[in-house]
């Protein structure tokens, strides 16, 4: 079975230092192969390394935590316009409570 | 096959349908609840319906042979996941995908014999798409997987995450209770790290609920209410009246005895005696009477 990704938010993300993410996040900018990002607990993070093109104004970024700003892009998706960051935060305080490691082994 | 209130004869559960989408609150863990089979009976018994994660669904399920399972002390039938697709592999009469959803990755069957809806399926369950499967789980040589019937692509993202929070709820449902919604201040201890914010999204109680309390033991107002409502129901008044009575007059009868429900909860928990054939609806979908 493949290992767990964690959801992460700014926060959450200092927990993960070299591992591999699913961070959620609001397009600030692109810029040359970099894409700053808010992240669910408005949090600022960059995330480099990303080939394909960001469209819209959220996406979901799977990749390494390189340093507490920075993400190393694997892949990405482009979420839909609608998405709301609030309550993904929730979900990622949820996910990470040891109520729910059964579910997440987050 | 019913999945209870979550979805209509097409399983269009989208996000705009998260608002309520028919949960219906039960005071017991496994009661009288759509998604908690086993302990119900009657037709309801084989047609629950559960979102699950997938780690979820891998290592905390027990399974009592190759197609029956339990999970959280309850038999499951249809489960849903949503996840990534990750691979997809065509056969003749067959469609495989591996599906992943941050928690833990599982193999999709899917049976198309139609050549066309096979190319169809081709464009809509691309590998990184997200993708929301009903089916039932099975084990073949140790490992598990799901035999879907319906496989839909995800359009609105706030579905992952509204999935993800739904499996916690029915989760905590099951094995907790139903929270005390409607609670007027009263004795219900908010659980550390249970409450979450106003914005936590559907499916979420909107108060905290006492860790390990099960509602039907928790405060005065909270009680059994689909007991309630069957007493009710069953009043000479109401089985004399030629249209029952309607939701709002139930729960005016209620508040005057001390049952604090909420309107919503009325109007679920009477769904849920009128799909077990309790109550039969009326003059209009508000108002019951008592099949009795």
């Amino acid at each position: 079975m493949e290992d767990p990704t964690p959801r992460v938010n700014f926060e959450t993300m200092q927990r993960y230092h070299g591992r591999k993410v699913i961070l959620c996040c609001q397009i600030n900018q692109v810029d040359n192969g970099q894409v700053r990002v808010a992240t669910a607990d408005k949090g600022e993070v960059t995330v480099v390394g990303g080939t394909a093109p960001y469209e819209g104004r959220f996406a979901e970024v799977v990749g390494t935590v390189l340093n507490p700003n920075t993400v190393q892009e694997i892949e990405h998706t482009n979420l839909s316009d609608n998405f709301s960051l609030d309550m993904y935060n929730e979900l990622v305080k949820l996910s990470h409570k040891d109520a729910y490691i059964g579910m997440f082994n987050a | 096959m019913a999945y209870g209130g979550y979805g209509d004869g097409n399983m269009n559960l989208g996000a705009s349908q998260f608002g309520g989408g028919g949960f219906m609150a039960s005071p017991a863990p496994g009661h009288d609840n759509q998604y908690g089979g086993g302990q119900q009976k009657g037709r309801n018994q084989h047609n629950s319906l559960r979102a699950f994660t997938i780690r979820h669904l891998l290592k905390e399920i027990a399974s009592v042979d190759d197609e029956h399972y339990v999970a959280d002390g309850h038999d499951i039938s249809t489960v849903t996941i949503i996840g990534k697709v990750t691979s997809y592999q065509e056969g003749p009469t067959r469609v495989l995908l591996q599906v992943y959803d941050g928690t833990g990755s599982i193999e999709v069957c899917s049976w198309v014999d139609d050549m066309d809806l096979q190319a169809q399926k081709r464009i809509e369950w691309q590998i990184g798409k997200y993708v929301r499967v009903y089916g039932n789980l099975k084990t073949f040589e140790r490992k598990r997987s799901i035999t879907a019937f319906a496989v839909k692509p995800i359009t609105d993202h706030n579905e992952v995450t509204y999935h993800f929070l739904q499996s916690i709820m029915q989760y905590l449902h099951l094995t907790k209770g139903a929270p005390p919604m409607g609670q007027s201040g009263g004795g219900a201890t908010p659980a550390v790290g249970a409450r979450t914010a106003g914005g936590a999204g559907a499916g979420l109680p909107h108060g905290g609920y006492a860790v390990g309390a099960p509602v039907a033991a928790g405060p005065a107002g909270a009680g059994d209410i689909h007991m309630d409502l069957k007493h009710l129901y069953n009043q000479p008044h109401a089985l004399q009246a030629p249209s029952g009575l309607a939701v709002e007059q139930a729960h005016s009868e209620l508040r005057k005895i001390g049952r604090n429900y909420t309107l919503q909860q009325i109007i679920q928990a009477c769904e849920v005696l009128a799909a077990d054939g309790v109550l039969y609806s009326t003059i209009n979908d508000m108002t019951y009477k008592s099949c009795a």
